[in-house]
């Protein structure tokens, strides 16, 4: 959908191109992140897409249709951009804010008024209490979710972002995180998103341009990038906790065993003695009749074969984890507790599998366990989104 | 000088055509008015040409002569004006002018020039004309310390066109110059303190009429 | 060019006239800074009377300066005399002064003062050593625009009773005598911007290096001045 050949910018006065040689292909309905230290063009890069900054060589086309051959203003009003400072309108309430672009084509009151109705709910704040608020009775994140509200307003197809949650606390900044990713599942923007933190961008990117001096170095998925990184540089930024990185990439339900054997409170020993040796496991677990997660009991402390009061040693689960839950949180948790199995519920606290720290470390393991012949693990990997 | 308050009542209810006061009040008025309107109708439009992308480079250039330019006193101004325009009105208000220009076009500059770049930015990013991000986001932002200007640049030429009958402009000063001239301490006192009234005055009503524009950016 | 010739043929007068002018601009600088520098510090914590303070000192600023000398004029005790015209000057120069003072002490980061306090300073010890140091700039730029400012006003004090470079341009428009009009406007223009410019040059000198912005520009800023 944004196709960049060759594009190039070059300032006058410095030596150095801002940006070099860039040509990639942003697909619709993804979310491409831009990342890399500062000065390494990814900012200039995403002005280049609205004609902030006119690229002094290559090609820019959206749709097929070049940029620059566009009328800007007309090219922006259908980009939703939104920057790190907002810039929010002081002397506007929000309300005027968020209609500016459906006004500049040429709305009705009335759509816009349902609009912005809409966008505030969707941004997470209350219509009636904030439409007519000023910029300066808004707090920081308030501020943030005016101003993405404001950027879609005219629902356009494309979003630029610029770093749009550095200005606000991590936790804040999470939950804005959360909510785009959100939003994003409901309605498929393309969005090109800027960023130096590689958390960010490992959690936000469908895909990921890492830039370094102007370049394009590598242009991948997150998994890529982190599993095979294309050179030494992309392996310093991603971090050398990259084994971590991909922990939390990952939900429990890629590693989690689903063939599990399970115990019913009202089996007998020798059913249970049955299964523990088909099974080849210490422990059984127990579920009820609707296969609730009820506990669990250790081989040892049977008396096999005769235990008529077995369900006396039911012990209970320090914890569970629930199924979108990612490997970092497995982990975490493991640690916490001391224990190396976790059951995965869902929402009905129905056992969905069992997560061990075996299978955590042989998982990781394999993948990084050599590098030159490193194969993408051969599971689904699904994302993270919003908590 | 001897000081008699009741010539002073005296002088109030004259009207004999070089003392009559209401007369020299309106005169002085006008003056007042007229150049302070066409000073803001050249200023405003200059000032703000100078803050759009295309004259930004004359910017530093202009801003430094408007600089050197405000400490020149404003009896070098109104008396130049002698030579080159002769008497009468419309020497002073060539002068009274002139000297209004420079407060309007500073602060309009200035104004404009404070405005958070962000918040242009993003106006721009998100399509708005280069025309709409003039009269809908940066003038109305600009608009209290453009206000300020008009209200330095409107006290200011009152104070001036006290001075401007020395050019033949009429006004107050005629009350104050004639004083001097013939030893009456009541009219220079009558000319001086109808001319600080209305200075005042000026100043104050600008002043409400700046708070009103305004909008009401904080809660 | 006759203007020339003028020049040189009254260069005498016209030397008396430019230390007449220098004098009394001098006395008034000085009595001012002593004045309303005091009163600034005065009122530095006190936001009311500051702003009673600044509200009077606007106030001055807004009646014309010959009107301000025909007011003084007429006082018993004052007259024409070199007291009045300072007066005037001193009264001129309150609003510039006292605000940049008031400002600057106030505008100083918080965490400056907190640092001094934390290491034992006393008040007056913080208000001399740090206080008014960090405030300098400010104060000196606010001294620039009085100065500055001053020259016109003495021109004008010719109207009670000085001999300074304004008796050129008040006896060249009684004359119509053109020559002396462009001397004299010539004369306390360049004096003006010269003032300015050295008061510029002098707070790029004088302030430390740690502390310099942009308040070292010509006789700019916020101040509403009526240069009459």
């Amino acid at each position: 959908m944004i196709h960049l050949e060759n594009v190039e910018k070059k300032y006058t006065q410095m030596e150095r191109p801002a940006v070099k040689d860039l040509s990639m292909e942003i697909k619709e309905g993804e979310i491409c992140v831009f990342v890399g230290p500062s000065g390494c063009g990814k900012t200039t890069t995403l002005k280049m897409i609205n004609l902030l900054i006119r690229p002094t060589g290559g090609k820019i086309y959206i749709n097929g249709r070049d940029v620059q051959k566009q009328n800007p203003d007309r090219l922006r009003q259908n980009i939703g951009y939104v920057i790190q400072q907002i810039g929010l309108f002081p002397h506007m309430t929000v309300y005027n804010n968020i209609a500016t672009v459906p006004r500049l084509l040429g709305w009705n009151e009335k759509r816009i008024k349902g609009r912005t109705d809409e966008l505030l709910e969707l941004v997470g704040l209350d219509p009636d209490e904030n439409r007519h608020k000023y910029p300066n009775a808004l707090s920081g994140g308030q501020k943030q979710r005016v101003g993405v509200a404001r950027a879609m307003a005219a629902d356009p197809p494309i979003m630029l972002m610029d770093e749009p949650f550095g200005a606000v606390d991590p936790i804040v900044r999470a939950q804005l995180q959360n909510e785009l990713l959100n939003l994003q599942r409901k309605i498929k923007k393309t969005i090109c998103f800027v960023t130096h933190d590689i958390d960010e961008a490992i959690k936000m990117g469908d895909k990921i341009a890492i830039m370094n001096d102007g370049r394009l170095v590598q242009y991948d998925t997150p998994e890529n990038i982190l599993f095979a990184p294309a050179n030494p540089f992309v392996e310093e930024f991603v971090g050398f906790d990259r084994a971590l990185k991909v922990l939390n990439l990952l939900e429990v339900g890629t590693v989690m065993k689903t063939n599990i054997v399970t115990a019913n409170p009202a089996d007998s020993i020798e059913d249970i003695e049955n299964k523990l040796k088909k099974y080849k496991n210490n422990y059984i677990a127990v579920t009820d009749d609707k296969h609730r997660i009820y506990g669990y009991v250790n081989k040892q402390e049977l008396n096999i074969p005769k235990d008529e009061e077995w369900h006396k040693r039911i012990r209970k689960f320090s914890t569970t984890l629930p199924l979108h839950a990612t490997l970092k949180d497995a982990l975490s948790e493991m640690l916490q507790y001391d224990i190396a199995v976790i059951p995965v519920v869902n929402e009905n606290n129905e056992l969905a599998g069992i997560v061990s720290m075996k299978a955590l470390r042989s998982y990781i393991g394999e993948a990084y366990e050599d590098e030159e012949n490193a194969e993408l693990p051969d599971i689904k990997v699904s994302r993270r989104r919003g908590a | 000088m001897e000081f008699n308050w009741s010539r002073v009542l005296e002088v109030l209810q004259t009207s004999k055509a070089t003392l009559d006061v209401k007369l020299l009040l309106m005169q002085h008025l006008k003056l007042v008015g007229i150049s302070l309107a066409i000073a803001v109708i050249i200023a405003l439009p200059v000032g703000i040409m100078l803050t759009r992308p295309g004259f930004k480079r004359f910017l530093p250039r202009v801003m430094g002569i408007l600089n050197i330019s405000q400490g020149i006193p404003s009896l070098a101004v109104v008396a130049i004006f002698l030579p080159l325009a002769g008497i009468g009105t419309f020497p002073s208000i060539m002068a009274l002018t002139l000297y209004a220009l420079l407060p309007i076009a500073r602060n309009a500059i200035a104004g404009i020039e404070a405005i958070d770049p962000n918040i242009i930015e993003s106006a721009r990013g998100m399509g708005m004309p280069a025309s709409m991000v003039l009269w809908k986001i940066e003038l109305p932002l600009a608009l209290p310390v453009i206000m300020s200007g008009i209200q330095t640049a409107a006290v200011v030429t009152v104070g001036t066109a006290t001075i401007a009958d020395l050019i033949g402009g009429g006004g107050l000063g005629r009350l104050i110059f004639t004083g001097l001239s013939f030893f009456e301490p009541e009219l220079i006192f009558l000319g001086s303190a109808l001319a600080a009234v209305i200075a005042i005055v000026i100043d104050q009503l600008l002043n409400l009429a700046n708070r009103l524009l305004t909008t009401p950016k904080s809660e | 060019m006759d203007v020339i010739q003028y020049f040189i043929k009254q260069s005498d007068r016209i030397f008396t006239y430019t230390l007449n002018h220098a004098s009394l601009i001098m006395i008034g600088i000085l009595c001012s800074l002593v004045l309303w520098i005091s009163v600034g510090i005065a009122v530095r914590n006190n936001s009311k009377s500051a702003n009673a303070v600044l509200g009077v000192g606007s106030f001055i600023m807004s009646v014309p300066s010959i009107s301000l000398y025909g007011i003084l004029m007429v006082i018993p005790g004052l007259g024409l005399s070199r007291t009045s015209a300072v007066i005037g000057l001193v009264l001129y120069s309150m609003l510039p002064i006292v605000r940049n003072v008031y400002m600057a002490l106030n505008g100083i980061d918080p965490s400056i003062i907190e640092a001094a306090r934390g290491m034992g300073m006393k008040k007056r010890d913080i208000l001399w050593k740090v206080q008014l140091p960090i405030a300098l700039p400010i104060i000196f730029a606010g001294v620039r625009v009085a100065l500055v400012m001053m020259v016109g006003t003495a021109t004008l004090a010719v109207y009670i009773g000085e001999q300074n470079l304004g008796r050129l341009l008040t006896h060249g428009i009684e004359r119509t005598h053109s020559e002396m009009i462009i001397t004299g406007a010539v004369m306390v223009s360049a004096i003006a911007v010269l003032v300015d410019y050295l008061m510029g040059y002098l707070q790029r000198k004088l302030v430390s290096p740690g502390i310099r912005s942009g308040a070292d520009k010509s006789a700019s800023g916020k101040v509403r001045y009526n240069g009459i």
